[in-house]
């Protein structure tokens, strides 16, 4: 017990020292309570508020996209509930909109480049690949920032040569590799990223292991190859049976009619076999992230609490392919409501396991102070996502 | 007077304090059930967010503490009190019938952007690029469906001079700047770059029967450069990637709309040559049934190949009705 208190005053106590790792035994002497993440976020209300950001969007021909995306965080964060409490989201959408007339050439760049001249998409593609490793901390910085919990704001401690250090290791392992080594060039930056959260004056520790990143990764790459595979085999399949179909008319003597049909056949199954392979695919992106979200959450610890998902998978594919279907048939006005229970199910697989008031504890320390600032609003339009 | 039940944060540690607040002369004023003494905060560093609806919002006192309302109510009347105005973008949140209004508004303006603004911006900036920047453009593509094996461009055709006679005669009925540019690829095909260079394959030469299919076809192709069809074609079509990309968060419903959208306008860009085309084959005394006519063959042979690319022209059989009528 004394071992314990001790460990949380330096926890505490020393700024940048980092999270503490503790047995899972003296954890449990200390009756760990599990808090789920809850989440109230609603599909009908969502939908209203996204159905007038859109709206004021295009009206405003595109200066009030700054504000709906501020609402639209708020909205999500502040639906999220830890403890009794929720999240909040506090950036100034002016800041916002400032960072985006600046940064926007590069964008405009790659979007009407091409049809000026085929390098200008490179070039700006270039100059993003260098920008990276920047973007990254400097949108961390402000978005976490911004991010509050019971009055403590979250805060990012890594720095940009850091940053670009981790980044350009990470290219040299995957580039001299030829793409086999990616998971672990995926798992340093992935790692950057969440070690440098900061809750307070608590850094986040982030214990997710390497080998799990390449099981997860060539275990995704499998399924994909065998969705190609059975795409492949599934056209062929498709032109053997048509074959047989053509035979059938011109044998009751109509050449005529056995040429459109055929046509017509091969084009309808071809499409059909065609969005059937992209739905796979789609289900495959969103499963692939799911279980990175899966490990890294389960990876992390900020002090003494830790972090647990209970993902369960084949629930979450089939929400997701029911979402699809959803947004396919209603034109993308479902889209909202997607959203809402896809961020539903993901949060609220995760909880946290902490000893009883340790949610009490943290403190603010120093505060750098709100990074509201221009230069650093302008990153938000890549949006490095901070995951959950 | 006016007060609220909430929670107060300090922003230095992370216990919540169930507190109530209240508005007086120069302050808000935080008081607590368990403490005597209460907090002030000057009214004017006191910075709120319009709350979104289902929530219950809450306010920044200073740089570091908030205090966050038990109910959406309160914060509302809150809100007004202290900064009177009220939230105008929850109320458009939570009203049905604005919502209803919003839906029915958002594909409205969806469609005159989509029908109206970008056909029309694309249109008037179209005619302003200048000459040297289509050139260049016109260079780069020509290279691109090379590099990508669409065609070979055939230096010294045999049918070259032929060709160029023709063209003199469009020029000067037209009025264009043209060039010509023999090329073969697999398909009958023939297309006009943005600067004015009328593309041509050796496959739809040898399928004209005589000189006046030609004279149609590049007409036709005279029209797509006089409209500077192909400048509104990627001007619109980025402006769209653009419209639609932030609307739907994400590419892959804006290239569904976009796909959709390209066609539409591309059967527009068609009727229009079809039409300039009509008006100089007949000044010059020539039917423009010769033109359906070559269309007619072009589709035939094309469709043996591959029916995907005339998808995005008007049914052959409709622009060859066009063209027939007087």
């Amino acid at each position: 017990m004394i071992n314990f208190k001790l460990r949380a005053f330096l926890q505490t106590h020393s700024p940048g020292s980092g999270a503490i790792h503790l047995d899972t035994n003296e954890i449990q002497e200390n009756k760990l309570a599990s808090s789920p993440i809850q989440f109230t976020g609603q599909g009908s209300t969502y939908f209203k508020i996204w159905i007038m950001n859109t709206l004021l969007t295009l009206i405003t021909l595109g200066i009030y996209s700054a504000w709906a995306k501020v609402r639209t965080k708020k909205y999500f964060y502040e639906n999220t509930w830890l403890e009794k409490n929720n999240f909040q989201y506090d950036a100034d959408p002016i800041a916002i909109l400032k960072g985006r007339l600046i940064i926007g050439v590069p964008a405009l760049l790659y979007f009407f480049g091409g049809h000026i001249s085929i390098w200008l998409p490179f070039v700006s593609i270039f100059l993003v690949l260098i920008l990276t490793p920047w973007l990254v901390v400097k949108s961390l910085s402000f978005n976490l920032s911004q991010t509050s919990h019971r009055g403590i704001k979250f805060g990012f401690t890594h720095k940009v040569n850091d940053s670009y250090k981790v980044h350009i290791k990470a290219a040299l392992i995957s580039i001299f590799t030829f793409g086999i080594l990616y998971p672990k060039a995926y798992f340093q930056i992935t790692r950057f990223k969440y070690s440098g959260f900061r809750f307070g004056k608590v850094n986040f520790d982030f214990r997710a292991l390497e080998t799990d990143f390449f099981k997860t990764y060539y275990g995704f790459i499998g399924i994909y190859l065998i969705a190609i595979f059975l795409f492949v085999l599934g056209i062929m399949g498709l032109y053997v049976v048509s074959g047989f179909l053509e035979i059938i008319p011109m044998l009751v003597g109509n050449a005529e009619y056995a040429k459109d049909s055929q046509s017509g056949l091969n084009f309808g199954l071809i499409e059909l076999s065609v969005l059937f392979y992209f739905v796979s695919i789609y289900l495959i992106i969103k499963a692939f992230f799911a279980k990175f979200t899966y490990l890294i959450a389960n990876g992390t610890s900020v002090g003494l609490l830790n972090v647990k998902c209970n993902l369960k998978m084949k629930n979450y594919l089939t929400l997701e392919a029911k979402n699809l279907f959803l947004m396919i048939f209603t034109l993308g006005l479902y889209f909202p409501y997607a959203k809402i229970k896809a961020s539903q199910f993901i949060l609220e697989s995760i909880s946290v396991q902490a000893p009883a008031n340790s949610f009490d504890e943290f403190t603010q320390g120093q505060d750098s102070g709100s990074i509201n600032n221009v230069a650093e609003a302008a990153t938000d339009f890549w949006d490095v996502d901070i995951g959950v | 007077m006016l007060q609220f039940l909430g929670s107060y944060f300090n922003g230095e540690d992370s216990q919540s304090r169930p507190a109530q607040i209240t508005i007086e002369a120069e302050c808000v004023r935080i008081s607590f059930a368990t403490e005597k003494l209460g907090l002030e905060f000057p009214k004017n560093r006191v910075v709120a967010s319009q709350r979104l609806a289902g929530t219950t919002g809450s306010i920044r006192l200073n740089n570091s503490a908030r205090f966050m309302f038990n109910s959406g109510e309160d914060f509302d009347a809150f809100y007004h009190k202290l900064f009177g105005r009220k939230n105008w973008l929850t109320s458009l949140e939570s009203h049905r019938n604005a919502i209803l209004v919003g839906v029915l508004s958002l594909f409205f303006v969806l469609a005159i952007f989509m029908k109206f603004i970008i056909p029309a911006s694309a249109k008037s900036l179209s005619s302003q690029i200048p000459v040297e920047v289509s050139e260049f453009v016109s260079r780069s593509l020509l290279k691109a469906l090379q590099d990508l094996k669409f065609l070979t461009v055939v230096e010294g055709s045999k049918d070259q001079d032929h060709l160029e006679d023709l063209l003199e005669q469009i020029k000067f009925r037209t009025g264009e700047r043209l060039k010509l540019v023999i090329a073969t690829g697999k398909d009958p095909n023939a297309f006009a770059l943005p600067d004015g260079t009328i593309v041509i394959t050796e496959e739809l030469i040898d399928l004209a029967e005589d000189d006046q299919e030609l004279l149609g076809v590049l007409f036709h192709e005279a029209g797509h450069v006089r409209y500077h069809h192909g400048w509104q074609m990627l001007l619109s079509s980025g402006a769209i990637t653009l419209v639609l990309g932030p609307v739907f968060g994400g590419a892959d419903f804006s290239q569904l709309a976009l796909a959709l959208v390209y066609n539409g306008y591309s059967r527009d860009f068609e009727r229009e040559a079809d039409a300039f085309a009509k008006t100089h084959m007949n000044e010059l005394g020539i039917s423009p049934q010769k033109l359906g006519s070559i269309l007619e063959r072009m589709t035939v042979k094309a469709r043996s190949v591959d029916p995907g690319w005339l998808s995005t022209h008007p049914s052959t059989k409709e622009r060859i009705e066009y063209l027939n009528a007087l």
